[in-house]
């Protein structure tokens, strides 16, 4: 809503309430006054709101989401105001006692009454008659004034409030008198239309294809699911189904990168998932991973893509890159020492602080986990479980002798590194 | 509901005075808002442009 259906709205409120009597006459000036200074208001704000659109559109280094959110703004700025003045109006006519005497008929008027956008219109065009009253041109300049309004009210509300700010502001000029802007703006809007249309019919129809796309379980399934479909929108093209096809076999054989797909539909993540699924070709490697929760087994296997490995971490498989399985073994790794770590904790609550605090020390000053101290740690724990028969010199030699190649030779041990904070926490 | 039978004239001027105040403080406080609104989005361009020209610089060294 902008000021020309806020200017309608006052328009119609104030200048057919005509005094009963004379002793009503002050009481219609202030509301006719009250209207003037509304009326003011709001064009001013309404030019302002022009002048606002056209600046961030002039703005050095505007994308077209800042003009989407300057429209939200000008949106949202009109809503409220129109709110203000229906409200006022409202108030006002309870106070001078129109609406306790009259609720019937208000009731059906508001039945009858136009839109916000006929409203529009109907101003617009008025405008327009009167600005080529007299002129030659005048019935073609009406007709395609309809038209374009006619157009503005078939776009979603989010898109109508720029053309209707770009109709008030060519029927306001005085320059722009040409036909030629006119017709220029009808098919802007008849694009926008289009588009909008076009748009709405995609996304209904990817609706509909995500869920059977959700539902495939072999890449055969996904294959007849595309078959039979006319394509996907995507971010920035539009795919028939062939080329789809084309490009899912090429992920599918490791010649294509996953990214090569469009995220609509969730095509990407199933031929993800179907992707992940273990070849029964291909040699599986299984190892053990000890976390707080106990000891899994967990597979890989390795596919045609060097940067691309299939991981089931004992739930289920998926695929992920090279750089995701290290960080997920660190992440492992980290875990495992945890463990180690709360069954050094496990032992203080039996009371057998001597025994953890010997231990810390040892591991503080002795414990480098490097290569090459590990031949040196193995000995010493080996003596340690020897002497004292405590498991956890064992759960630890055993940890080592399975993760030897684990170690760097150069970096600071993340074992090392728990111990030293939980040694600062003990202090 | 405003219970207009016992409103004098005088008063409903008085009333109908202070709601059209009270709208044009309203409207006030929305173009506030608005212009609030706005230049937090300028500000938000301008640091995005100052952003990617410094990208850009880096790159280019």
């Amino acid at each position: 809503m902008d000021f020309e259906n806020k200017q309608n709205k006052i328009e119609e409120f104030a200048p057919e309430k005509k005094p009963e009597n004379e002793k009503n006459l002050e009481i219609y000036d202030v509301i006719n006054n009250g209207e003037k200074r509304l009326s003011g208001a709001s064009e001013k704000i309404s030019n302002e709101n022009i002048q606002a659109i056209s600046h961030v559109e002039n703005y050095p280094g505007t994308e077209s989401r800042d003009i989407e959110n300057t429209q939200g703004i000008i949106t949202e700025t009109n809503q409220k105001i129109n709110q203000v003045i229906e409200n006022t109006q409202k108030n006002v006519r309870e106070i001078v006692g129109k609406n306790s005497e009259t609720n019937q008929e208000k009731d059906l008027n508001q039945e009858k009454r136009p839109s916000q956008d006929d409203l529009r219109e109907v101003n617009i065009i008025k405008r327009i008659d009167n600005k080529f009253s007299g002129r030659e041109n005048r019935d073609e300049f009406l007709n395609i004034s309809r038209k374009i309004t006619e157009k503005i009210k078939g776009l979603p509300d989010n898109k109508k409030e720029v053309y209707w700010q770009k109709m008030l502001s060519l029927v306001k000029s005085e320059q722009n008198n040409d036909i030629y802007y006119y017709k220029e703006l009808h098919d802007e809007a008849l694009n926008e239309l289009k588009m909008v249309e076009k748009n709405s019919s995609l996304k209904n129809r990817d609706m509909a294809i995500e869920d059977r796309i959700t539902k495939c379980s072999s890449f055969e399934d996904l294959d007849v699911v595309l078959s039979s479909s006319e394509g996907l929108s995507g971010s920035s093209n539009n795919y028939d189904s062939e080329n789809l096809k084309n490009i899912i076999s090429d992920v599918k054989n490791f010649k294509l990168p996953l990214n090569a797909l469009t995220r609509s539909a969730g095509l990407r993540d199933k031929v993800k998932n179907l992707l992940a699924t273990p070849d029964p070709l291909v040699t599986t490697n299984r190892f053990e991973v000890t976390t707080a929760d106990g000891t899994n087994i967990w597979e890989s296997q390795n596919t045609p893509n060097p940067e691309l490995i299939r991981l089931n971490r004992g739930r289920h498989w998926e695929l992920i890159s090279k750089s995701e399985y290290k960080e997920i073994l660190h992440k492992a790794k980290e875990d495992e020492i945890g463990a180690y770590v709360d069954l050094l904790d496990k032992y203080k609550k039996e009371n057998l602080g001597e025994k953890r605090n010997s231990m810390i020390n040892f591991i503080n000053n002795e414990f480098i986990f490097t290569k090459n101290h590990l031949g040196e740690i193995k000995e010493n724990l080996s003596i340690l479980y020897e002497k004292t028969n405590t498991p956890i010199y064992k759960k630890l030699l055993d940890y080592i002798n399975s993760s030897e190649n684990k170690f760097d030779g150069n970096q600071e041990s993340p074992f090392l590194k728990k111990i030293k904070s939980l040694k600062e926490k003990s202090n | 509901m405003l219970q207009n039978n016992n409103i004098s004239d005088k008063n409903k001027v008085k009333l109908i005075n202070n709601i059209y105040n009270k709208a044009l403080s309203d409207i006030n406080n929305i173009k506030k808002e608005r212009d609030d609104k706005i230049i937090k989005l300028l500000k938000n361009i301008d640091d995005r442009h100052i952003d990617k020209i410094l990208k850009d610089i880096k790159n280019t060294k």
